[in-house]
């Protein structure tokens, strides 16, 4: 069930961001153990490409990076990868409590984020306000 | 008086007209225009709601992407509920990208799922849809409902307009009213100005029969008085024919005596051809005198059958058609005959090819509108007609006006004198009478007498004895009255060649004169126009108011005087028209004398 709304989550938020670099199609990179199977690309509105990388790197391609932890990539050593690229992180709070720019949460049955708009602001990416006032808790 | 022009008339209505139609178009394009103006304003006002609405819904829209995106549903329907506060905004709902509605009241009818943007009116309402992206990406739709513009802004909206077709309708009613009645008006005038003409129209023709009466008068007055000198003269020329005739005859015949005699025939028919010429003259100056005397019309017509009959020829066929109890009449049965003659002898000449004469006699009644139209005057009343209709040639309306003018004619000379129909006129008026003529080029000509119906006792017409002329001499004294010297000793010769003593005077003095002497006349012979202080009626009283009771012969060729009354003689009176014959005036002398004496026959009823 909350796999199925992250699926959906993780394909909604570039449209609240700006600063990621055009494309036709939306480059989701999954580093880390993968619950998701095919419910992002089921989710998407736009056209999806959902990569499984070990590790991740600025030369990845990603716009989205949803990072929980591979055998060769930390959490944090993965975000310190993208760190200043223009990659939208993604960390769930069920994979530890390293942040990315935004970090899941499951808060009373539903499906939550915190946002971290200094992340963000580092790889000159905008988030959009609408987004932050959804949050649960913003870090500017 | 003045009267406007037809043609101005006309030109004032077209003027009219144009003016109305203008009102009229003018008003058509105010109303089309403030239609226009409207549908327009309208238009405006909706694309202008329509818009608002869809800024709204985009408004929305931009509110609850994220909300909408991330399934936040409290703040979705805090959204929501906010935009709902809005008086403009019956609804708002949000649909998600499968579909599904989320909206604030369940019973709602427009939870249809949209398959695209757009704005629809909806019994009064907006229904305005619209995309949920953010930067291209599609989350759902919104979907505003407005509420039903309020009835007073839809009025205040349509008032401006309402009011202005109004006006304008009223102007259009109003222009046709006024066109309407400008129309009548103008359909009055017209009419009032055609009456006008009509009636100038009637006053001209009745002043040109004015004019053609008092022509004829005019023209009776002439002739009258030149037929009145030559009916003198013509009875001396015919009384010294006639003694030379007799003259002749008690001389021995031979071949000297027989060429005399001829060339006195000859001049003798001259001078009675001249003699109905007069006759004719004075007929139509009606100073002919009449002997009036009760008529049977029908009588008279049939009498004259067979004389009309010889005149008319074998190619004219003669019809006759009396009424039964035809009126009686009273006039000169002799003048009365010469007048169908003529006619016939007229319709005859237009006959050439031959054809029918139609005699008609009937009782009618002329009335006083009738009578009002007759120029010469005529009184309305009860009238005997009897006309004469032939199927000859016919006359245009130029000769119509004319032909009872004396010498008027369309003959050659020699064959007309033109006196025919004057002497028709004149005797038909002097009878108190009335003669319409009617005619149709190509079809006929129809003449009406029209004479008044006698009421009264018939006086029985005296029976004419012949007598021959030796029967006619006498002894008795004959005072004898006449100006004209010539006549007056022809006369004189007659009578004293009968045998009879008389006594000459050329006026009422030397008559009076005559008796002075001692001289006793059985019988006055005098003319009824005189010189000097006396006319012939005053001699007759001059020598009755002497105590000598005496019959009067009056003779005259123009009788317009005392002794006739309205142109007739009073019955009872005797007359001899000049010019006379011998023998007209032996037997007339002699009729009277051997008539019983008034003192004889007792007296006579008053
Ligand atoms: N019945 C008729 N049909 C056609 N024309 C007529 C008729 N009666 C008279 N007229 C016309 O009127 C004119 C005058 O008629 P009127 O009798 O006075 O004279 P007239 O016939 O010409 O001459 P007269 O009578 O002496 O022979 C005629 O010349 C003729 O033109
Ligand atoms: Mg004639």
């Amino acid at each position: 069930m909350d796999t199925a709304v992250k699926a959906a989550f993780i394909t909604k938020f570039p449209a609240f961001a700006q600063g990621l670099p055009d494309g036709g199609v939306l480059n989701v990179c999954i580093v880390g153990q993968d619950d998701f199977g095919a419910a992002i690309e089921r989710a998407a509105a736009t056209r999806v490409v959902v990569r499984r990388l070990p590790a991740v790197t600025p030369a990845s391609g990603c716009h989205v990076a949803y990072v929980t932890g591979s055998a060769r990539q930390s959490v944090r050593e993965a975000l310190a990868a993208v760190a200043g690229h223009p990659v939208l992180t993604i960390t769930d709070a069920g994979a530890g409590g390293t942040r990315g720019m935004i970090h899941f949460v499951v808060a009373g049955e539903r499906v939550r984020f915190h946002v971290d708009t200094i992340q963000a602001e580092r790889s000159r990416l905008q988030l959009s306000s609408k987004l932050l006032a959804l949050a649960l808790s913003v870090r500017r | 008086m003045t009267m406007m022009e037809s043609e101005d008339l006309g030109r004032l209505r077209r003027t009219e007209r144009r003016q109305f139609q203008l009102v009229r178009v003018s008003a058509v394009v105010l109303l089309l225009l403030g239609l226009l103006l409207g549908i327009g304003r309208e238009a405006a006002y909706r694309l202008q709601a329509a818009e608002a609405a869809e800024v709204q819904a985009d408004i929305l829209a931009g509110a609850i992407s994220a909300p909408l995106a991330f399934e936040d549903r409290t703040t979705l329907v805090q959204a929501l509920r906010a935009f709902q506060r809005n008086p403009d905004i019956a609804e708002a709902i949000v649909f998600d990208m499968r579909g599904q509605a989320i909206a604030l009241r369940g019973d709602s009818q427009h939870l249809v799922p949209p398959s695209e943007a757009g704005t629809l009116r909806q019994d009064g309402r907006l229904v305005v849809t619209r995309p949920v992206v953010e930067e291209g990406v599609p989350f759902g739709w919104v979907r505003l409902v407005t509420t039903r513009d309020p009835l007073p802004e839809i009025l205040g909206r349509y008032l401006a307009l309402g009011l202005m077709t109004l006006i304008a309708a009223l102007l259009l009613w109003f222009a046709s009213r006024m066109a309407i009645r400008l129309e009548q008006r103008a359909g009055q005038l017209e009419a009032a100005n055609a009456r006008l003409r009509e009636e100038m129209a009637q006053r001209a023709r009745a002043e040109e029969a004015l004019r053609q009466s008092q022509k004829m008068e005019a023209l009776g007055q002439l002739t009258g008085g030149v037929a009145h000198d030559f009916n003198n003269l013509l009875t001396v020329i015919m009384g010294g024919l006639e003694t030379i005739g007799r003259q002749l005859s008690k001389l021995p015949g031979g071949a000297e005596s027989a060429r005399v005699l001829r060339a006195r025939d000859m001049a003798l028919h001259g001078a009675e051809r001249a003699a109905t010429l007069t006759q004719r003259l004075l007929a139509f100056s009606r100073r002919q005198p009449l002997q009036p005397q009760t008529l049977d019309p029908n009588r008279l017509v049939q009498g004259l059958g067979e004389l009309l009959r010889r005149s008319l020829g074998e190619t004219i066929d003669l019809e006759t058609v009396l009424s039964a109890g035809v009126w009686r009449i009273q006039a000169d049965a002799v003048q009365l005959e010469n007048a169908m003659l003529n006619l016939a002898v007229n319709a005859r000449d237009a006959m050439p090819e031959g054809g029918r004469l139609t005699i008609e006699t009937a009782n009618t009644a002329l009335d006083e509108a009738y009578a009002d139209s007759v120029p010469e005057g005529l009184a309305p009343g009860q009238y005997v007609m009897i006309a004469v209709t032939d199927t000859g040639a016919g006359m245009p309306r130029e000769i119509l006006k004319q032909v009872f003018e004396p010498f008027f004619t369309t003959k050659e000379v020699g064959k007309g004198t033109g006196l025919g129909l004057s002497q028709v006129y004149g005797f038909v008026r002097q009878s108190h009478g009335h003669v319409a003529i009617y005619s149709e080029v190509g079809v006929g000509t129809t003449i009406k007498i029209y004479l008044p119906r006698h009421v009264g006792e018939e006086a029985e017409p005296e029976p004419s004895r012949a007598v021959g002329v030796d029967l006619l001499v006498g002894d008795e004294r004959i005072l004898l009255v006449e100006d004209h010297d010539d006549l007056r000793s022809y006369s004189a010769g007659i009578l004293r060649e009968l045998g009879y003593e008389v006594c000459e005077a050329r006026d009422g003095e030397a008559a009076l004169a005559c008796l002075d002497k001692g001289f006793r006349p059985d019988l006055l012979f005098t003319d009824v126009v005189l010189p000097g202080g006396y006319n012939g009626r005053q001699i007759a009283e001059a020598v009755a108011a002497r105590g000598i009771a005496v019959p009067v012969l009056f003779t005259t060729g123009y009788t317009r005087n005392a002794i006739v009354h309205n142109g007739r003689l009073d019955p009872g009176v005797d007359l001899i028209t000049k010019p006379f014959t011998f023998e007209q005036l032996a037997e007339k002398v002699r009729r009277i004398l051997d008539r019983p004496s008034p003192a004889q026959a007792g007296p006579e009823t008053p």
